[in-house]
């Protein structure tokens, strides 16, 4: 067990060095020079020995590696850098963004969960019925739809049609309504089938047969033998939706005009503002590492007999 | 084509279908009635009308214009993303099935790797590192694309190479081209034909995400994102400027998404 969690544990430090790495050496080779963008932002042509200087000051023409790892003490110790184009404290920016993009994530994973595991398992247990066809046209149709578009249509028919939610409102709780609802329809596409189809496989599976030719209840049949098997594919999927979501989000976050990571970067790319671009890099891949491993941790907890990825 | 019709009438007239939408949008720019960015002040936000059947933009460019100009740009940018990475797959798949025991292992480790990463995200930083531009969506779409592609030669050619045809094959002493292209082709393009529609879609959409929320084509090429651009803007006066283009996305999707699933279900390849 111990031995389990550290090797995660290890894994996930070594993927965020991985990570910070693969960035800080992408953005040296990128053209972008920080100290003149700093210059044109505020209308002047930079002077080449000024330039020169201050490079020379802020130790940006000292070798790779010392960089890296100044880079990387400075973010252990919670400083980001200063965006160049807002010229404020990322971590300011960041502290306001990040809750609002993990909120609206979880919710939205919530909805989207009880929302497919409700119509999947009725499917299931409806199979080759109205019921069944209804849900699974469903599916497909949540699938195949833009998320953006849900997004936008939601917007016309509930803010401007139906007035009921404000299409500039940004504060607040009604703020996150729409923009879960979207998230969540497409975490339906993803899902529905995958819970039908996962119910249907445990219904046909042997354990399930014999029980129900034994005459144990329904209810303990869901209980002891499909939600186990259910839960296994669910919880394997959870991941790496996990991080679908995360990048998914800076669209429907530029949509319904969400604060939140998402616009950060969107911001950060259209200004070239690489501060902001590598601290959204570094949160989000650590979000991401965080869920994934707690969920793989999750998973050995509730099945170890799948314990693939570590060695135990 | 003869036994498609005698075995599934709905997917023979989803791939028709298909092929004839396409082709609508391959030749959209001459069976566009306006130029996609010629500027009519005079005619701004316009309501559907018999001269402009899909109504006017905040600038009175032809909508319908745009859509089909747009469509051109959306479906070239996904094929070349689907070709790039799926040719790179599978050559990187292939090989890897061919060389000695610690490169497969070792790059079969690499592929899993990628594909543990949310292909969102990689897209979104790439951008975000290289500058938004048609061709950095191509080469950050790519960069985690082509694993799955890999991952599924790989696991397929290690299969066939088993298959006792192939040992007899070999022991006959047939060149390796020959059993690449009598056995392995043939094998193999059912299920990756299918995985390159399955993707279709999926690229498309993302591709007009991207252009969408501004780090992806750029106005004023008309792209399908880039076109709901500001639609945003003219929600409560235009919502034609909405609906039509993101209608063109859900119907290609729709009908990509028809014929994999009909696919995957009846094996027809």
């Amino acid at each position: 067990m111990v031995r389990v969690l550290l090797y995660k544990l290890a894994s996930m430090v070594g993927v965020l060095l991985a990570v910070t790495l693969g960035t800080f050496l992408l953005m040296q080779m990128s053209s972008v020079d920080p100290v003149s963008a700093r210059f044109y932002l505020q209308g002047m042509t930079p002077d080449p020995t000024i330039v020169e200087q201050i490079r020379q000051e802020l130790g940006l023409n000292d070798p790779w590696y010392i960089q890296y790892g100044r880079w990387l003490w400075q973010m252990l110790h919670g400083d980001f850098g200063q965006s160049i184009f807002l010229n404020v404290p990322v971590v300011d920016l960041l502290q306001s963004a990040l809750p609002r993009t993990l909120s609206l994530v979880a919710v939205s994973i919530g909805l989207g969960s009880i929302l497919s595991i409700g119509l999947g398992g009725l499917a299931a247990h409806y199979k080759d019925t109205w019921i069944d066809y209804v849900v699974r046209i469903v599916s497909f149709l949540a699938l195949a739809v833009p998320a953006f578009w849900v997004g936008l249509l939601l917007l016309y028919a509930l803010a401007v049609k139906i007035p009921i939610f404000s299409v500039t409102n940004t504060k607040g709780l009604s703020a996150y309504v729409l923009p879960s609802i979207t998230l969540a329809i497409w975490f339906c596409g993803l899902y529905i089938r995958r819970v039908r189809n996962a119910v249907v496989q445990a219904q046909a599976s042997l354990p399930v047969i014999g029980a129900k030719t034994m005459g144990i209840r329904t209810r303990y049949i869901y209980r002891d033998y499909i939600i186990p098997q259910v839960r296994l594919v669910l919880l394997s999927m959870l991941g790496i939706t996990t991080g679908a979501m995360l990048g998914g989000s800076a669209v429907i976050e530029t949509v319904f005009s969400v604060k939140g990571m998402g616009q950060l970067m969107v911001h950060g790319i259209i200004s070239r503002d690489y501060i902001v671009i590598q601290s959204y890099i570094v949160w989000i891949s650590l979000v991401y590492v965080v869920v994934n491993t707690s969920v793989d941790i999750w998973m050995y907890l509730l099945h170890p007999e799948r314990r693939y990825g570590g060695r135990p | 084509m003869i036994r498609l019709w005698k075995q599934d009438k709905l997917l023979l007239g989803a791939i028709l279908l298909t092929i004839l939408w396409m082709g609508l949008f391959l030749f959209g720019s001459h069976l566009a009635p306006f130029d996609p960015n010629e500027t009519n002040l005079g005619a701004r936000l316009q309501d559907i009308s018999a001269t402009h059947l899909l109504g006017t933009d905040q600038l009175g460019r032809d909508v319908l214009s745009r859509i089909l100009w747009g469509g051109q740009d959306s479906l070239f940018i996904a094929i070349s993303i689907i070709a790039i990475s799926s040719i790179i797959g599978i050559c990187i798949g292939g090989l890897l099935s061919m060389s000695p025991w610690y490169i497969d292992e070792l790059g079969s480790r690499c592929i899993d790797m990628i594909l543990g990463f949310p292909s969102m995200i990689v897209a979104i930083a790439c951008i975000g590192i290289l500058g938004p531009s048609v061709e950095n969506i191509i080469i950050s779409l790519c960069l985690t694309r082509w694993a799955e592609y890999a991952k599924i030669t790989r696991n397929l050619v290690n299969l066939e190479k088993q298959a006792q045809y192939v040992v007899v094959a070999r022991m006959s002493g047939a060149s390796l081209w020959c059993i690449i292209r009598r056995y392995m082709i043939p094998n193999l393009r059912g299920t990756l034909l299918l995985v390159i529609i399955q993707h279709m879609g999926d690229t498309i959409i993302t591709v007009a995400s991207f252009s969408l929320i501004g780090i992806g084509v750029q106005p004023p090429t008309p792209e399908w994102g880039a076109i709901l651009l500001n639609a945003r803007d003219f929600l409560q006066t235009a919502p034609w400027l909405l609906i039509y283009p993101g209608l063109a996305i859900f119907i290609t999707v729709v009908l990509l998404n028809y014929i994999s699933d009909a696919l995957q279900d009846g094996r027809h390849v």
